[in-house]
């Protein structure tokens, strides 16, 4: 068989799977398989992995796709001129190799996939969801605003340096200077680093009174972990739990099966203060002055006030800035009533509605039109009582 | 080995040939990855090794750069990498020193003709990649990719493409020999799209159980049968328990096998279980999802 049109076909195949095969992948798959051209179809098969499939959830299109291209080959040298029947006999037996090897390769393709196993566990709960699939296009939108509040909120330095007088000498720059004056050092050029990241911690309140908002809550907790590379977050409701790597991943689909089968408390009552407490004590070394919280809740709790102020107070000392994202926020006429969100709001630096990651609007409307970092709060942080 | 071993190791190297050196020097390789890693040195492109962590991925490079008795050159990313620190910098301050030394002794075109020279750069791995001398390629490893912005991705596309760079005063620079390049990534993040096509992709996952077994008898030199089912037995459990946030690898199940035989363990049981777990859970929230107790039975059972 031509490999050449082999590989077209395989490529065809998977780019109607949404795999982006260009030319220069089919132009390695051409080149490897002439390299492995002495060995078997184990060889050939890897050849067309490493070359063509770069992402491993797609790597069970690999059977598929080349048992049709070699059935699609065959077909077609048989309907061809027929008169070399030595071609076709070679075609058939490496197809038969195939349909033979699908079987005899099935546990190797499954052993590529993550397999999650169900066992006892004295914490499981009946307050799992089946998640609706996640709206790329929302997300897709919301990734502009994620960029705009990733400037918003940056408190740390990034690569990008500006001049300033206040900064450190800058040899490059200053070099750069000299060579204009014949070498002559006259100015020493100081620069300091333009504020561009951010670190996050991000709570997502998932209790009952937070239901009408799931979907909103899946795309929001994918966003905000997309808003610099340190960034935690956790879902909370009568107790806390973290969720980051269960966000780490690009995949939609991927981040709402995990999200359905292993988060276990959705539609719950709300403890916020005991939820703050058990991250302060189990997680409170992980943030520090340089971080951002930002806690999404409508405040309803059914917890202790006295608690929660506390730990507001706790995680205030802690972070640089609190953001607060309430979902009743985005109404004209809103006012803080709840218990749970009067007793947060002395800590909280932005309070805004939760379509600040859906609609550039709401952003402005909160977060203001400039885009130079916001000023991190300058009165002094309230004292442990 | 040494250049002329390697070379000549290069020239007739087959499949086979790769993973018997790689078995050799202790790294047990599945016949997938060692097509992959020849087919890398063939085709002299780029293998990316995406996986879960403690898999072996960092260990392939240097495994491969001992194989071939050549130099391992490393670059380790991390949040904030630039091309100054993964390619070259100036060494501005004995640039400043030199201006001063000869000011008033050469004009100014031909001051910045030589400070501007390679005698001023500070070379970092991929120059000095670039620059190697040969025969032997280097193994250039370009580890935990994904722990590095998606800005520096840019910055290695033109040398994974050309396996060259670019100095803006000197001009292009293509390497003699061009390095056998592998690239890790643990993937805590996506990788380019740009990289990704520049690359041949490979995917570690973890080792099924008779390969382990495989790794552990040759990699601890003195552990029993039974103990090494056990030590693989169990953590093949946690691998399976979805609430265990940082699944052990391979590098954690070899820790817990030498931890193991240092305390004289003949086999795994609550109390040695217990005084040990730490060795391969690594996150306070997964050692309180672990009840000792029940597992304790497990093992058990298993011995």
């Amino acid at each position: 068989m031509d490999p050449y049109r082999f590989v077209v076909e395989i490529a065809e195949h998977l780019r109607r799977h949404q795999l982006k095969v260009g030319v220069s992948e089919s132009l390695d798959a051409c080149q490897a398989l002439n390299l492995v051209a002495g060995y078997g179809l184990p060889e050939i098969k890897t050849a067309i992995k490493v070359t063509m499939i770069k992402d491993p959830s797609k790597y069970h299109l690999l059977e598929e796709v080349m048992s049709q291209a070699l059935e699609r080959a065959a077909s077609s040298e048989g309907e061809g001129e027929g008169e070399d029947e030595q071609g076709d006999t070679s075609s058939g037996s490496r197809l038969s190799q195939v349909s033979v090897s699908k079987d005899a390769q099935g546990r190797d393709q499954r052993s590529d996939r993550t397999v999650d196993v169900y066992m006892y566990s004295p914490m499981e709960t009946l307050s799992r969801r089946n998640l609706r699939p996640i709206d790329p296009m929302k997300v897709r939108l919301g990734k502009r605003i994620v960029k705009r509040m990733r400037r918003r909120l940056a408190v740390l330095p990034g690569r990008r340096y500006r001049r300033s007088k206040a900064g450190e000498l800058d040899f490059p720059r200053t070099m750069r200077a000299a060579l204009g004056t014949a070498g002559e050092l006259l100015e020493l050029r100081k620069t300091k680093p333009i504020l561009a990241r951010l670190r996050v911690v991000a709570f997502f309140d998932i209790s009952g009174s937070m239901d009408t908002y799931t979907d909103w809550i899946v795309r929001a907790m994918y966003l905000v972990k997309r808003l610099g590379r340190r960034v935690e977050v956790f879902v909370f409701s009568t107790r806390l739990l973290r969720v980051t790597e269960l966000l780490e991943t690009t995949n939609l689909e991927e981040i709402r099966r995990r999200l359905s089968e292993r988060v276990d408390l959705w539609g719950s009552g709300t403890r916020i203060g005991s939820c703050l407490k058990q991250f302060l004590d189990r997680y409170g070394n992980l943030v520090d002055r340089t971080w951002t919280a930002i806690v999404v809740s409508d405040g309803w709790d059914t917890g202790e006030p006295e608690l929660l102020r506390y730990t507001m107070e706790a995680l205030r000392m802690r972070v640089g800035r609190i953001v607060w994202l309430n979902p009743h926020a985005d109404k004209p006429n809103f006012k803080p009533m709840t218990i749970g969100m009067l007793t947060a709001l002395p800590y909280v630096d932005v309070l805004a509605g939760t379509m600040v990651l859906e609609d550039m609007n709401s952003f402005l409307r909160f977060f203001g039109r400039a885009i130079t970092p916001m000023k991190v709060r300058g009165k002094p942080v309230p004292k442990p009582f | 080995m040494d250049a002329s071993k390697g070379l000549e190791f290069l020239k007739s190297l087959t499949v086979e040939s790769l993973m018997k050196a790689l078995e050799e020097k202790l790294y047990v390789a599945d016949r997938e990855l060692a097509t992959a890693l020849y087919l890398a040195i063939q085709m002299r492109k780029p293998l990316l090794i995406e996986g879960e962590p403690g898999c072996g991925k960092t260990e392939v490079a240097k495994v491969l750069a001992e194989i071939l008795g050549t130099e391992l050159i490393r670059l380790q990313c991390y949040e904030g990498l630039d091309a100054s620190d993964a390619i070259y910098e100036w060494d501005y301050p004995r640039q400043l020193l030199y201006i001063k030394m000869l000011e008033s002794r050469k004009d100014i075109t031909e001051l910045e003709s030589e400070i501007f020279s390679e005698r001023f750069l500070l070379k970092r791995p991929l120059l000095r990649a670039v620059l190697h001398p040969g025969p032997l390629p280097p193994v250039l490893l370009i580890d935990e990719i994904d722990r590095a912005d998606e800005e520096f991705e840019g910055f290695l596309l033109e040398f994974l493409a050309e396996y060259q760079v670019t100095i803006p005063e000197i001009g292009t620079i293509k390497a003699k020999v061009e390095p056998i390049t592998i690239l890790t990534s643990n993937r805590t993040r996506e990788i380019g799209d740009g990289l990704k096509r520049r690359c041949l992709y490979y995917y570690v996952t973890y080792p099924s159980k008779e390969k382990e077994m495989r790794i552990l008898k040759l990699k601890v030199k003195g552990l029993s049968d039974s103990l090494a089912e056990q030590l693989v037995a169990f953590v093949n459990v946690l691998r399976q328990r979805p609430d265990i946030m940082k699944k052990p690898g391979i590098s954690e199940t070899l820790d817990w096998a030498n931890a193991l035989m240092k305390l004289g363990a003949k086999e795994l049981n609550r109390e040695v279980l217990r005084s040990t777990l730490v060795c391969i859970v690594k996150t306070q929230d997964d050692l309180a999802r672990i009840d000792v107790d029940s597992f304790a039975s497990f093992t058990n059972r298993q011995g």
